[in-house]
């Protein structure tokens, strides 16, 4: 590119001059790495600063969980993802390493918990039944307290009850556990509002400790004297009052579940709080059932069967329930060498309402009403079952009978139960017909057949059927005579007598015609009778009108509204 | 590199072959014509007004830029996934590497080998021997210009092909709409991975493989 070469080349010479312009600035071509620079420095201070906190967690088994692919969701967004899956070192458990996004690094504490999502198919729910087609994931739930941490121990159960559930918690204490468990619902009317979150035995073994999760708003309902009983399973009693099958749902007829209520004759107290303990019932009934304080005690000796009389039989009074049987059981007399059953009742006086102030002291009060005629008796309350229960009830007629003691319970006299008053009825009935003189009958009326026999063989009843024969002969004659003279007579009395009869027939037919007939008489009758039937319904309607207007023989009759 | 090479015409007052440049001409792009260099500023057609350069212009600054823009783009498009496929609920993300991966181990060895030579052996190569070309202009260096020319023809020429996955991808994310039982989308990293290939092509085509045989001719 030297002027020697050019000016070498004569041909060239010709060739025309390239024409020169100013140079350009800087090429452009210089921004497309500037700009690729400032991407990937872009996208690399985001990896940086995207990069949340990795945790560690430990799990009994990584069944369905896979290293870069599970991921940890929290309310099925996902939060991170598994990174690697080891086993531990005594390969006892698997250590799976996870990333977690940043958001979620204030929130991994010692509260925080994972567990793996599979599908669930235990009693009362089936969850995660997605993770059948989309493989098993980690569930999350961040901790809002406690110190911040990077190990984690998963658990083997997805929680039940996560921590922005509102509601509360409380605690129950029962004998036993029954048939609940970790997540059997709890009943408030019959609707589910929480279910248990766990159980433990109380430190000296003696109960059951139930930890249960009341949802809100259901859970203002739970107050301080809120009773709380199991409804596992069916309820099915068998008492006086007949057969009672008790469920709360279906669900709850297969997996048991906790009810709860506030007794229907308390006022409804403060609200729990949280934590609160509990006692779990065994049964609604015993929830309802009212708890009376006092219980007064009193013994009745029964002589008859006691067989169908339980413990926990109600004690009546005209019909209403004053108490239960407490005990019954057969006592045995040496000296008497007799049997008898004393029955242990217990009456609630809490259920007797008095009227005015009870002055007199119960012992006294009791040989007072049994003076004036209080007995115990037995009925039979379902007669299909043939349970009992005791009556206790005011026999005036009865002659006044004192109050025994035995121990430090009063003896109330007893009078024979219904069923036994029938057979003892029965059994008077039999032994007064054993009474009969049945022998001494039977041979008097033979003497008496005797007797008969010889009067019919006797000369004077043959005499006797002589002169029957005798006059009837006789009156055989008077009646021919009789049919001679007489009766032609007769015969002309009733043909005057007929004669009369024909006059008469038409003396009636004539005043017939009068009265049936369209003479002018009968038709003005039928007149004037139509006339006043139509007077009286006129009559009747006015006094309709009158009874329900009444006000009308003031102001006139309305207007009939259009 | 559609440029018309400078007729072999033997020089008279040269020692090497007669080239355009040596010759101290210029051909135009679009009319063909040639005309004499002229020092200064930008030359331009005196005919037909276009413009004019021996060489490409700022060939190797520009190829530089983008062999660099390539080299950063080239990080992320594979770090970064390239596809997100849903099948029955589950998700997965891919990288290129890790479909290279997947396709290895579900024993489909070919489809691997062919992922893996078009979408990572060639921009790879594309951009080494770019990279060396221009480092090999830069010191003017002698060593086997035939070859070094034939491998720019070759990078050149396998370009375009890196463009398959782009297009692999394209395709499956337009075909698989199958809502929740399988769903591919395109991740981010293909954007890069495209943005590669296309860097490197633009690169390719702005070195100016005369620059090579400049060297040679300045030798000898």
């Amino acid at each position: 590119m030297t002027t020697q070469d050019r000016t070498q080349e004569p041909i060239l010479e010709e060739l025309p001059a390239a024409v020169v312009r100013p140079p350009r600035r800087f090429g452009l071509v210089w921004l497309i790495p500037l700009l690729a620079a400032l991407i990937g420095l872009w996208l690399a201070i985001k990896a940086i600063h995207d990069a949340g906190p990795t945790v560690t967690i430990t799990f009994e088994s990584a069944e369905g969980l896979e290293a870069g692919k599970t991921r940890i969701k929290y309310k099925d967004v996902v939060v991170g993802k598994v990174e690697s899956i080891r086993l531990s070192d005594d390969l006892s458990q698997v250590t799976v390493t996870a990333d977690l996004q940043k958001e979620m690094e204030d929130y991994l504490t010692e509260t925080t918990r994972f567990w793996v999502v599979r599908a669930r198919v235990a009693a009362g729910e089936v969850s995660g039944l997605s993770t059948l087609f989309s493989g098993a994931y980690i569930g999350f739930e961040p901790g809002t307290n406690g110190a911040p941490a990077e190990t984690f121990v998963g658990l083997e159960k997805p929680p039940s009850v996560t921590i922005d559930t509102p509601g509360s918690q409380y605690n129950l204490r029962a004998q036993r556990l029954g048939s609940l468990d970790i997540g059997s619902p709890v009943y408030y009317r019959q609707i589910k509002v929480g279910q248990v979150v766990g159980y433990a035995m109380t430190a000296d073994g003696s109960a059951v400790d139930i930890q249960i999760f009341v949802q809100a708003p259901h859970n203002e309902q739970v107050r301080r004297n809120t009773r709380f009983w199991e409804t596992s399973g069916l309820n099915v009693t068998l008492d006086t009052s007949g057969v009672r099958i008790d469920t709360e749902s279906v669900m709850s007829l297969l997996i048991g579940g906790i009810s709860f209520e506030i007794p229907a004759n308390q006022p409804s107290e403060e609200a729990a709080t949280e934590g609160d303990v509990f006692t779990l019932y065994e049964s609604r009934d015993q929830v309802e059932a009212p708890v009376y304080a006092q219980r007064n005690y009193m013994l009745a000796y029964f002589n008859e069967s006691v067989r169908g009389l339980n413990k926990g039989a109600p004690v009546e009074f005209s019909g209403i329930k004053v108490g239960e049987v407490v005990d019954v059981r057969l006592e045995f007399d040496e000296k008497k060498l007799a049997f008898r059953i004393p029955v242990l009742m217990a009456i609630e006086p809490e259920r007797i309402a008095v009227k005015g102030d009870l002055k007199i002291n119960r012992a006294e009060l009791v040989s007072k009403l049994v003076a004036k005629g209080l007995r115990a008796q037995l009925r039979t309350g379902v007669l299909l079952t043939g349970q009992l229960y005791v009556n206790l009830s005011m026999f005036p007629d009865l002659p006044p009978q004192q109050v025994a003691h035995t121990g430090s319970y009063p003896v109330i006299p007893t009078v024979p139960g219904a069923a036994e008053e029938i057979t003892a009825g029965i059994a008077a009935f039999v032994g007064r017909l054993e009474k009969l003189p049945v022998e001494e009958i039977g041979s008097e009326l033979s003497a008496s057949l005797r007797q008969i026999r010889q009067l019919i063989g006797s000369e004077d009843t043959v005499a006797a059927i002589a002169a029957l024969r005798q006059s009837l002969a006789e009156l055989q004659r008077f009646t021919a005579t009789l049919n001679d003279t007489s009766v032609p007579q007769m015969n002309a009395a009733l043909t005057q007598l007929r004669q009369v009869l024909a006059r008469t027939e038409s003396a009636v037919a004539s005043a017939d015609g009068l009265m049936s007939g369209n003479t002018a008489l009968t038709y003005d009758l039928q007149q004037m009778m139509q006339e006043l039937a139509k007077a009286g319904r006129a009559i009747s309607v006015l006094a309709d009108y009158l009874q329900r207007h009444p006000e009308s023989l003031v102001f006139g009759k309305e207007e009939p509204k259009p | 590199m559609g440029t018309a090479e400078p007729p072999k015409v033997n020089a008279a007052g040269g020692p090497g072959p007669a080239t355009a440049a040596r010759l101290g001409l210029i051909a135009c792009h679009d009319c063909g014509l040639l005309s004499r260099f002229q020092a200064g500023g930008r030359l331009y057609c005196p005919r037909c007004g276009g413009v004019l350069h021996a060489r490409k212009p700022n060939s190797e600054g520009r190829s530089w830029a983008l062999v660099l823009a390539a080299i950063l783009f080239y990080i992320p498009a594979n770090v970064l996934p390239v596809t997100h496929t849903t099948y029955l609920g589950s998700t997965q993300s891919d990288t290129i590497l890790s479909g290279v991966y997947y396709f290895m181990a579900s024993g489909s060895w070919h489809i691997a080998l062919i992922i893996f030579v078009a979408s990572i052996v060639v921009p790879a190569l594309k951009i080494l021997i770019l990279a060396f070309l221009l480092v090999s202009v830069r010191r003017r260096s002698d060593w086997r210009p035939e070859e070094r020319t034939r491998l720019y023809h070759i990078t050149e020429l396998i370009g375009r092909w890196s463009m398959v996955d782009v297009y692999v991808v394209t395709v499956m994310v337009a075909l698989l709409k199958l809502g929740a039982l399988a769903n591919v989308d395109a991740g981010v990293g293909i954007v890069f991975f495209g943005a590669v290939v296309v860097i490197t092509m633009f690169a390719a085509n702005s070195f100016d493989p005369r620059l090579i045989w400049d060297a040679m001719e300045k030798r000898s």
